[in-house]
């Protein structure tokens, strides 16, 4: 079951790079763009969607259900294949429909502002999340012998790397660090390689630093109860760690809605925006959270995380 | 120091000599003084949407005229700069720019009594 596991959760990732990437190309990609404004372009992505969730879906439980000889050496590549390859097609047919429209042409002006401005602090409090872990992890392996396993292996191992109980937790403390990792970087990102006439910037590295560390404090919370039989100081412990994650997350959700009400930026340049009647999911205008059918789109993240949680247990 | 530069990426000038006279604007005007920082290439790039080079091309012909002063992994400062005595020919030189330029405005339309208005008032402004 732990192999499955952990190739669900390789697979539901890709699913879900699948949809981000669909994503990013159409905010860097203004032709995008402008097919997905036409009826057409938004069907092809509802359909595109659609099927990179039903194979999410059907393909997750398909691994989950499967032994390892089926899965290997045809099915598994085949499942990762088949939506890469749609998306690729899916790409080109934009490509070429964009031929046929012609692009608004909008006045193009930038500014440069002279004044210098210094590094915010909360970049360098994006360095902390992974040595936390790590200590963590750290830790945990100094003291695997003095804990209680809610699923001890048979026969204890010598030491707790060779502890399939020990590397199940670990990996997912693992998995945390490259997020927390991919979230300083996109801070140092967002700061560095972001135009200052973005409104939204600093917002968004702060934003940054803050899931970086809502996700150091969750992902314990949620795991450790999993694997382990806590006092019951340890459990308020896990408690106190999940709220704060949460409260961090509410709190910089806030302050990014905040910012965007703030701020003069054209409607245009807003990454987010809520319109009943207009039918896109992403289009020039940014993120519309305001149609309904595209909430299906936007909780496709917990399709992902719901599958291998099923699996565990 | 707190100035900013526009410059319109649709212009037929090409975008490295807006960035140069905008800024020299800025640096004979005094608004940008000697040892101030500039913004590093990298950020004014990413500020204008720019690539590097187009900046950086900028930047070191500010830097040729003695304007700005480049040091590898530094921001560029404003420089000391002594004005250089100018030649007859380049007086001339300015004086044909200015004439085709005023030639260029009456063109557009724009009266002489308006053209005189904004000389003088770039005249007081370079007096003061």
């Amino acid at each position: 079951m732990m192999a499955s596991f952990q190739w669900l959760i390789l697979f539901e990732t890709l699913m879900l790079t699948d949809l981000l990437l669909l994503r990013l190309t159409r905010g860097r990609d203004r032709l995008t763009a402008i097919v997905m404004a036409e009826a057409r372009g938004i069907r092809a992505s509802r359909i595109f969607c659609g099927a990179v969730m039903a194979i999410a879906l059907v393909g997750g439980l398909v691994i989950a259900l499967s032994p390892e000889e089926v899965l290997f050496p045809w099915l598994l590549p085949v499942l990762i294949m088949v939506p890469a390859v749609a998306a690729s097609l899916l790409f080109r047919w934009q490509r070429r429909a964009v031929l046929s429209l012609e692009a608004e042409q909008a006045p193009r002006k930038a500014v440069l502002d002279l004044a210098g401005e210094p590094t915010p602090q909360a970049l360098w409090l994006a360095a902390l999340p992974p040595l936390i872990t790590a200590g963590l992890v750290y830790v945990l392996a100094a003291q695997w012998s003095s804990l209680v396993l809610r699923d001890p292996a048979p026969v204890p191992a010598t030491t707790p790397w060779h502890d399939p109980g020990f590397k199940g937790l670990v990996s997912f403390l693992v998995f945390g660090v490259v997020w927390n990792v991919y979230f300083g970087i996109l801070s140092l990102m967002m700061w560095y390689g972001v135009s200052r006439q973005y409104a939204f910037r600093r917002s968004q590295v702060q934003a940054a630093v803050a899931l970086s560390w809502s996700q150091t404090l969750l992902m314990p919370a949620w795991v450790l109860p999993l694997w382990l039989r806590l006092s019951p100081i340890g459990l308020l412990v896990c408690a106190v760690s999940f709220a704060v994650g949460t409260g961090l997350l509410v709190r910089f959700g806030r302050r990014a809605r905040r910012d965007w009400q703030a701020s003069d930026m054209p409607p245009s340049s807003y990454r987010f925006y809520y319109d009943r009647n207009d039918p896109s999911a992403f289009g020039e205008r940014g993120t519309n959270l305001g149609n309904p059918w595209n909430w299906a789109l936007f909780t496709a993240p917990a399709v992902f995380l719901a599958l291998p949680l099923w699996s565990l247990w | 120091m707190a100035s900013r530069i526009r410059i319109d990426l649709d212009s037929p000038v090409p975008a490295t000599r807006q960035i140069a006279d905008a800024l020299r604007v800025e640096l004979v005007e005094g608004r940008l003084k000697p040892g101030d920082e500039l913004p590093s290439v990298r950020r004014a790039a990413v500020d204008l949407g720019l690539h590097f080079n187009t900046v950086a091309d900028a930047y070191r012909q500010l830097a040729a005229e003695g304007w700005i002063d480049l040091k590898h992994g530094r921001s560029a400062r404003v420089a000391e700069r002594k004005a250089p005595a100018a030649s007859r020919d380049a007086v001339a030189g300015y004086r044909q720019r200015l004439r085709a330029l005023v030639s260029q405005m009456r063109a557009d339309g724009i009266s002489s009594r308006r053209i005189a208005d904004e000389l003088e008032t770039l005249a007081k402004g370079v007096l003061s």
